[in-house]
């Protein structure tokens, strides 16, 4: 090894401890990161513009500000208020509901937005039962890691993935959305049963749902038809983008930018609700991570791994999707997954195996396994940084009571789909 | 930001629920603060893109101090209130002004609990409004041409 790549590494190993310690915010570390392998001359201008993997920006990009202007609609809140009359404002339905909801939302938008989304509404809808939202919000945010498994822009790591190892949007929805709906429908079903005695209210209380108007939720109509065709226009655009020879981010970012021109909003106040340092924070990785691989440190751990699986197919694809899981349960699953990427194509590289089936054990893996723990996935921590401000204490032990048999059950169901229909 | 989002979603749904048309704005919330000889004057205003300017005085009474579509307005009515208060400070008349200002704000506060929670009858009303009447005539009669002293701007309700 020479001194480029210790140095690449022990800057890769210093940005990845910041990230997890949390010493600093993420996006700081990942950018000092970035900016260190510039100073030092590791990599130049032009190396680090090449190492940004623009799609996966793009798709990020492009969705948040489609969900920016979709959630002045209150779409979503009419939903959830639909949800919960059609099943008469019982809460051992709704719970499972809106489990589903949350996950069906999260497969076509950020889980963090996802939840965002859902918590607001929950939040009042339990409050008129008279019972605590915690049942009804951990069933929402394990499903969010759940649904968003299940497509290209569902989760960042999908997004990744697919851009890097040239997947589409059908490859996933083919690949990844049915063990995704049984492991949902599993999971869902697991934790009503967990919370079943904390569910049960008077019929009194269930009438105040019945009294909630749907329609008041709807904001803006105009708006709502708007955003509807748009949003029905890109996700048919995700379905046919490799048929029309076109990247995802070209979809994302089109349908962006015809509800930017339609809706009349201004542009600043959209803008504003972009995630900037979510995506300075990729940008950032993607300069680090392609650093390693620039230097031959990710050529050297993929020569590691052939030795250790001995080039195994299925030994290999087990080993991802059981390491990615227990990783992601308690790091960041994007650098992590940052990282697999270029590896997971050198296994290819070098070893010569089929590697698309590692790519399905890695989504898997490193989705699933947010939720593990409180600290697994954005959308746990959001959700547990909300709740306490609403007085309510997700703690870490509460979390992973119930995440982490969850997400076991999870990794199992996944071991059987990949045994059965992919690592063969 | 994200839990201001979630409280903000959160209480709109409420409020449409109970009937309420609901407009929220992406602004910033400023706060201005003075010590003029040991008195803090304190206001309160937004700014925000729909040229809106929500200001309020809010020490050392509260008191609504209008909605304004420049803000160069809003820095010229807290430079002129402003200096109204170094005047009633410096005429060493400020804590009796203080008192009597606090006075009326708690009436009108007994009031608004009176007819909110007692049963009032008519005569009690004539009676309420006569007292009031002749504090405010009191008022006005106090206000004559030769003891104004402050002259940049005119009086708005007298």
């Amino acid at each position: 090894m020479n001194t480029i790549q210790l140095i690449s590494i022990a800057v890769f190993l210093i940005t990845f401890v910041l990230i997890v310690t949390e010493k600093i915010n993420r996006t700081v570390a990942a950018m000092i990161g970035a900016m260190v392998l510039l100073i030092i001359r590791i990599i130049d201008q032009g190396n680090a513009t090449e190492f940004i993997d623009y799609t996966t920006v793009g798709v990020l990009v492009g969705m948040m500000i489609v969900v920016a202007i979709i959630k002045r609609t209150g779409l979503f809140q009419y939903l959830a208020i639909k949800a919960a009359k059609m099943v008469k404002g019982d809460p051992m339905k709704i719970i499972i509901l809106f489990g589903i909801m949350t996950a069906v939302i999260s497969a076509f938008l950020d889980n963090v937005t996802t939840i965002l989304l859902m918590i607001p509404v929950t939040l009042v809808i339990s409050k008129l039962l008279k019972l605590s939202p915690i049942p009804f919000i951990m069933s929402e945010v394990l499903a969010s890691n759940i649904g968003g498994t299940a497509t290209l822009i569902g989760d960042p790591p999908n997004i990744m993935i697919g851009s890097e190892a040239g997947l589409g949007f059908m490859d996933f929805i083919i690949n990844l959305t049915p063990p995704i709906i049984v492991i949902l429908i599993v999971s869902v079903y697991i934790i009503r049963a967990i919370y079943k005695k904390e569910l049960h209210v008077e019929d009194e209380l269930k009438r105040y749902i019945m009294e909630l108007d749907e329609k008041t939720a709807i904001v803006d109509r105009k708006l709502l038809v708007k955003s509807l065709t748009v949003l029905f226009l890109i996700i048919l655009g995700f379905f046919l983008h490799e048929h029309l020879g076109y990247e995802s981010s070209t979809v994302a970012l089109s349908g962006a930018t015809i509800l930017l021109l339609i809706s009349g909003i201004e542009i600043d106040e959209i803008l504003v609700e972009v995630e900037w340092p979510t995506i300075f924070f990729f940008i950032s990785l993607f300069i680090i991570v392609g650093t390693l691989e620039k230097v031959g440190v990710i050529e050297m751990l993929a020569k590691l791994v052939i030795e250790f699986t001995k080039g195994n197919l299925i030994f290999t694809g087990l080993v991802i999707l059981w390491a990615s899981a227990i990783l992601s349960a308690f790091l960041d699953n994007i650098p992590f997954v940052a990282t697999m990427i270029p590896l997971i194509k050198g296994l290819g590289a070098i070893g010569g195996i089929n590697i698309t089936p590692l790519w399905w054990a890695l989504s898997l893996g490193a989705c699933l396994g947010g939720n593990g723990t409180l600290i697994g996935a954005s959308a746990n921590v959001v959700t547990a940084g909300i709740m306490e401000k609403e007085g309510y204490k997700i703690t870490f032990k509460d979390f992973t009571k119930i995440g982490f048999p969850l997400m076991i059950i999870s990794i199992i169901i996944s071991t059987v789909y990949l045994l059965l229909f992919q690592l063969r | 930001m994200k839990e201001i989002n979630v409280k903000e979603t959160m209480h709109e749904m409420l409020l449409r629920q109970m009937g309420a048309n609901v407009v929220c704005f992406i602004g910033k919330q400023c706060f201005v603060k003075f010590n003029i000889e040991g008195y803090e004057i304190s206001y309160a205003y937004n700014i925000n893109a729909k040229e809106k300017y929500f200001l309020q005085r809010v020490k050392p009474y509260p008191m609504i101090a209008g909605v304004f579509e420049d803000l160069k307005d809003v820095v010229e009515m807290i430079e002129i209130d402003l200096e109204q208060f170094k005047n009633v400070i410096k005429s060493g008349k400020f804590e009796k002004f203080l008192e009597l200002n606090k006075k009326i704000l708690e009436t009108a506060r007994n009031l608004e609990d009176l007819f909110f929670y007692y049963i009032v009858d008519e005569k009690m009303f004539d009676d309420i409004d006569h007292c009031i009447e002749r504090v405010r005539d009191r008022i006005k009669n106090s206000a004559t041409e030769d003891k104004r002293v402050y002259f940049k701007k005119d009086p708005e309700t007298l």
